[in-house]
C-alpha cells in the first residue's frame, strides 16, 4: 500500500507540474511573472466562460421544454462517452507505452501497485477534465429546483465515480489489445489496427443506437432531446450506467447507489484480471517494439531533396513510429471528421430519402455564399483537436540540443514540422468532404472555396501553437504521452483555436447585410488570408530569435 | 581553430555564471579534452560551440566564424556527438545516417562510402538495419560518431564520448580521433577519464565553477604543479584532493 501511495504522488506530481500553467513563468522577473500570470488567468477563465455560457444556452433551451434535467443527464453521458472513446488511447500510451516499465521494473513493488498507482493518475486526469464540464450544468440544474442538500450530496459520489467505469472498460479493452497484438510479428501495426478497428466499432454502435427518424425543424430537434425515442434517451438506455448517474442524481438515491456500485464492481473485476499481470505485459511491450528488421545493411543512400524535405521525414517517420503519437495525436485528430462520417453512413438508411431529402431542402433556400461560410466552418472544426503543432518542438525531447546543432535554420526546422502539422488537417478535411458533400448542395467551386478558406485559416491556430512550443517547448518528459497530453501548450492550441473561429463569426455577422452574405463570405476571405499572413509573418519573424535553445524550457 | 574569447553563460536569474570569462584557442589538428568536475560547465561550454546556445556575453568563433553572427556557417564546420541519450531513437541506424548526410548535403557516393567504411570499423553493419532505439548505450554512440564524420567536418566536438564504449570501440574511436587530427581537424572533446586524456590528447584545460583553471600539455601541467599525475592536477586545481577531503 505504501509503494502505491508513493507511486501515486509521484506520477500526480508529475501531472500537476507538466499541466500548471503558471509553471511556465517560474524563471521570469516577479512583475512580468505576476502580469504574465494574470493575462493567462483571464484566457483560462474565458475559456470557463465559454463552456459556462455553451451550457446556459442550452438549458434556456430545454428549460422552455421543460426538460432542464437533459442537461446534467447530456453533460455526464458526454463526459463518459469521451472517457470511452479517447480513454483507450491515452490508456495504452499511458499504461503500456511509457518508458518508465523498465525504471518501475526494479522497485520494490508489486505489478498491482504499480497499476494502481498508473489508474488513479489516469482517473484523476479524467476527473480534472469533467469538473469544467459537469458543475456548471449542474449547478444551472439546481437553479430549476427548490430542494438543493439531497442532490448536491447525490452529486459528490457521481462525480467521483463518473470516470470510474469508462476507465475499467478502456484499461481492459487496452490490455486485451496488448495481449492479442502480442502474438503477432509486427506488434505496432497490429495495436495499431486493433485500436482503429476498436474505435471505429464503437461509434458505429454509437451511432445505431442513436439513429432517429425523420421528422424536421424544431420538432426534429425537440424529439432528438426529449422525447422518448429521441437521441439522448436512446444513448442512455445504449449505456445504463450514463442513465443511472443521470437519474441517481436528479432523484434517486437507489440508481445513484447501483451506478456507485457498479462502477466500483467494473473497476474491481478490471484490475484483478489484469493487476497482476500488467507489468509483465508492460515490459514486454516495451521489448518487443524497439527491433527492426535484422541483417546485415545494405548501405543505401537515399538521398532527399533538401534539408527541409530530410526534417519532414524525419518528422514524419517520428509521427508514424511512435504509437503514442500515433494513437493520441494523428488518430486524435481524425476522430472528429471519421465519427461524422461513421455517424453519415450508418445513419444513411435511417435518415435516408426522406433526412437527406429535408436537408437540401433547408439548406437548398440558403443562398451560396452562406453555405460556403457553413462549409467553411465545418473544415475548420477538424483543426479543432490537432495538438501536433502545439507539441512539434516538444516532441523532440532530449534529442532538441542535437537538432539545434544541426546547420539549418530555425525557420526551416519550424517549417517542417508546420508542414507536417497542417497535414494533419488536410487529412481530416478531407474525410470530412463526405459528410459535407452529404448534407450541403455545394457545387464544386464552392466546395473548393471552402476547403481552401477553411485550410487557409486553420493556419493560424498551427502557427501561434508552433511559435509558443519553440518559445517555450517542454523537453524532460519521461514518456511520450508527456509530451502530447501532459503539456499546457497542447491544450493552448484550442484557445488559439477559439480565438480564430471569434474573429471570423464576428467579421461574417458585422458585413452581414439585408440577408446577403456575400459581403459577409469577402470578409472571411480577407480575415483568413490577413490571420494566416500574420501568422505565419510573426512565426518567422521570431524564428530568428529562437535559433537557440530556450533557457526557460520546461 | 575554435576560440572562446570572454564567453560568458548566466542562465536565466542566476546569479553564478555557468561559464565565466573563458578564454581559449585550440589550434587546427589539435586534440583538445576538457575536463572537470560534474557541473563544471563543460557541456555548457560544448554547447556554446555547436550553436544549441547563445552566449550572454564574450565570443565563440570556429575559424573565424562567429557562433552568434552565422550560427548555421559554424554548424556546418562542426561534427557533433552528443552524449549518448540524446539520438533520433526512432529510425534505424542507416537513416539517421542518410538524415545526417542530406542535412549536410553530402553527395550520395560519399555518403556511401563513408558509412560503409565507418559500420565496417565500428561492426555495426549487422545493426544498421535496426532501430537505434534498440541499440546498447554503446552503439548509439558509434552511430553517432559515425553521423557526426559522415561530411568530414574540420571541427570534430564529442561530449563525453567514451562513456558506454566497450574497450575496443573506445580504442577505435580514441585512433580516429587522432586520426582526424593528423588530418588538421580540430578535435575538442569534454570527459571524465582522465586516463584517457593523458595519453591522446596534445592540449587539456580543467574548468571548475566555470572558469578555466589551466590549460596546457598534460606534460606542461605536470610539471606546472609538480605532480606526477593529470589525476593529481586535476585534484588539486579542482579541490577534490586529500586537502579538501581533510
Amino acid at each position: 500500500m505504501k509503494g502505491y501511495l508513493l507511486l501515486a504522488r509521484m506520477m500526480l506530481k508529475n501531472t500537476i507540474t507538466g499541466l500548471n500553467p503558471f509553471d511556465r513563468f517560474r524563471s521570469d522577473k516577479k512583475s512580468k511573472a505576476a502580469v504574465k500570470s494574470m493575462l493567462l488567468g483571464l484566457v483560462l477563465l474565458f475559456a470557463l466562460g465559454s463552456v459556462v455560457y455553451a451550457e446556459y444556452e442550452l438549458f434556456g433551451v430545454l428549460r422552455s421544454m421543460g426538460q432542464e434535467a437533459l442537461l446534467p443527464a447530456m453533460t455526464m453521458l458526454m463526459a463518459m462517452m469521451a472517457s470511452l472513446l479517447l480513454g483507450l488511447f491515452q490508456s495504452i500510451s499511458g499504461l503500456y507505452q511509457g518508458r518508465d516499465a523498465a525504471w518501475l521494473a526494479v522497485l520494490p513493488v508489486s505489478s498491482r501497485q504499480i497499476y494502481a498507482a498508473k489508474l488513479t493518475s489516469l482517473y484523476l486526469s479524467d476527473l480534472v477534465l469533467n469538473l469544467p464540464i459537469i458543475i456548471p450544468a449542474a449547478v444551472l440544474y439546481l437553479t430549476s429546483r427548490t430542494d438543493l442538500i439531497l442532490p448536491i450530496l447525490r452529486l459528490i459520489p457521481i462525480f467521483l465515480f463518473l470516470p470510474v467505469l469508462p476507465l475499467a472498460i478502456v484499461s481492459l479493452v487496452s490490455y486485451l489489445l496488448m495481449k492479442l497484438s502480442s502474438f503477432a510479428r509486427n506488434r505496432e501495426t497490429v495495436l495499431t489496427g486493433l485500436s482503429i478497428l476498436f474505435m471505429v466499432g464503437y461509434m458505429l454502435t454509437v451511432s445505431r443506437i442513436s439513429a432517429v427518424s425523420g421528422a424536421d425543424g424544431e420538432e426534429a430537434v425537440a424529439r432528438m432531446l426529449a422525447s422518448e425515442d429521441g437521441l439522448m434517451n436512446k444513448l442512455l438506455s445504449g449505456f445504463p450506467p450514463a442513465r443511472w448517474a443521470a437519474q441517481g442524481f436528479i432523484g434517486s438515491f437507489w440508481l445513484m447507489l447501483l451506478f456507485c456500485l457498479v462502477s466500483a464492481v467494473g473497476m474491481a473485476v478490471s484490475f484483478l484480471l489484469t493487476g497482476r499481470d500488467y507489468l509483465p505485459t508492460a515490459l514486454s511491450a516495451g521489448e518487443k517494439t524497439h527491433k527492426g528488421g535484422k541483417g546485415r545493411a545494405a548501405v543505401s543512400a537515399s538521398r532527399a531533396a533538401s534539408p527541409l524535405a530530410a526534417l519532414i521525414r524525419l518528422e514524419i517517420r517520428d509521427l508514424v513510429r511512435t504509437q503514442t503519437y500515433l494513437l493520441n495525436g494523428v488518430l486524435g485528430g481524425l476522430v472528429m471528421p471519421i465519427a461524422l462520417m461513421i455517424g453519415v453512413s450508418s445513419g444513411m438508411s435511417q435518415v435516408g430519402n426522406v433526412g437527406k431529402n429535408e436537408m437540401s431542402e433547408v439548406f437548398g433556400q440558403l443562398d451560396l455564399s452562406l453555405l460556403i461560410i457553413i462549409a467553411t466552418g465545418a473544415f475548420y472544426l477538424c483543426s479543432f483537436i490537432n495538438q501536433l503543432p502545439a507539441t512539434a518542438v516538444s516532441r523532440e525531447g532530449r534529442h532538441y540540443p542535437l537538432s539545434l546543432s544541426l546547420p539549418v535554420r530555425q525557420s526551416v526546422r519550424l517549417t517542417a514540422k508546420l508542414l507536417v502539422s497542417l497535414v494533419l488537417n488536410l487529412l481530416s478535411m478531407l474525410i470530412l468532404l463526405v459528410p459535407v458533400l452529404f448534407f450541403l448542395p455545394l457545387p464544386l467551386h464552392g466546395l473548393l472555396a471552402a476547403f481552401g478558406l477553411a485550410f487557409l485559416l486553420s493556419v493560424f491556430p498551427a502557427a501561434f501553437c508552433l511559435y509558443m512550443d519553440a518559445r517555450r517547448p517542454k523537453l524532460n518528459w519521461m514518456t511520450e504521452i508527456d509530451a502530447l497530453k501532459k503539456n499546457f501548450n497542447s491544450y493552448f492550441s484550442l484557445i488559439f483555436w477559439i480565438v480564430g473561429a471569434a474573429v471570423c463569426v464576428i467579421t461574417v455577422l458585422l458585413l452581414f447585410r439585408n440577408g446577403d452574405f456575400t459581403p459577409s463570405l469577402i470578409g472571411l476571405t480577407v480575415c483568413a488570408i490577413v490571420l494566416s499572413g500574420g501568422s505565419l509573418a510573426w512565426l518567422y519573424h521570431q524564428a530568428g530569435r529562437l535559433e537557440f535553445l530556450p533557457e526557460n524550457a520546461d | 581553430m575554435i576560440e572562446f574569447v570572454n564567453a560568458t553563460k548566466v542562465y536565466g536569474k542566476s546569479s553564478s555564471p555557468a561559464l565565466d570569462q573563458l578564454n581559449l584557442r585550440v589550434q587546427n589538428g589539435c586534440v583538445f579534452g576538457f575536463l572537470g568536475p560534474n557541473g563544471a560547465g563543460k557541456t555548457t561550454a560544448i554547447r556554446l560551440l555547436t550553436g544549441v546556445l547563445a552566449p550572454t556575453s564574450g565570443t565563440v568563433l570556429v575559424n573565424g566564424t562567429d557562433v552568434r553572427e552565422d550560427p548555421v556557417a559554424v554548424k556546418r564546420m562542426i561534427g557533433f556527438v552528443p552524449d549518448s541519450q540524446e539520438m533520433y531513437e526512432r529510425l534505424t541506424g542507416m537513416e539517421y545516417l542518410n538524415f545526417m548526410a542530406d542535412i549536410y548535403g553530402v553527395s550520395s557516393a560519399d555518403r556511401k562510402a563513408r558509412a560503409e567504411k565507418y559500420l565496417d570499423m565500428f561492426m555495426l553493419e549487422d545493426a544498421a538495419n535496426e532501430r537505434i532505439q534498440s541499440y546498447s548505450r554503446g552503439m548509439k554512440q558509434k552511430i553517432s560518431v559515425i553521423g557526426a564524420l559522415i561530411h568530414q567536418p574540420p571541427v570534430f566536438v564529442l561530449d563525453e564520448p567514451m562513456v558506454g564504449l566497450d574497450p575496443k570501440a573506445s580504442f577505435l574511436l580514441k585512433e580516429e580521433m587522432r586520426a582526424q587530427a593528423q588530418k588538421g581537424v580540430t578535435v575538442f572533446f569534454s570527459t571524465h577519464v582522465l586516463e584517457v586524456a593523458e595519453k591522446l590528447c596534445d592540449q587539456v584545460g580543467i574548468i571548475n565553477h566555470g572558469k578555466l583553471l589551466a590549460q596546457g600539455t598534460p606534460e606542461e601541467l605536470r610539471s606546472r604543479t609538480g605532480d606526477a599525475s593529470l589525476e593529481q592536477v586535476f585534484l588539486d586545481l579542482t579541490g577534490s584532493g586529500e586537502d579538501d577531503a581533510e
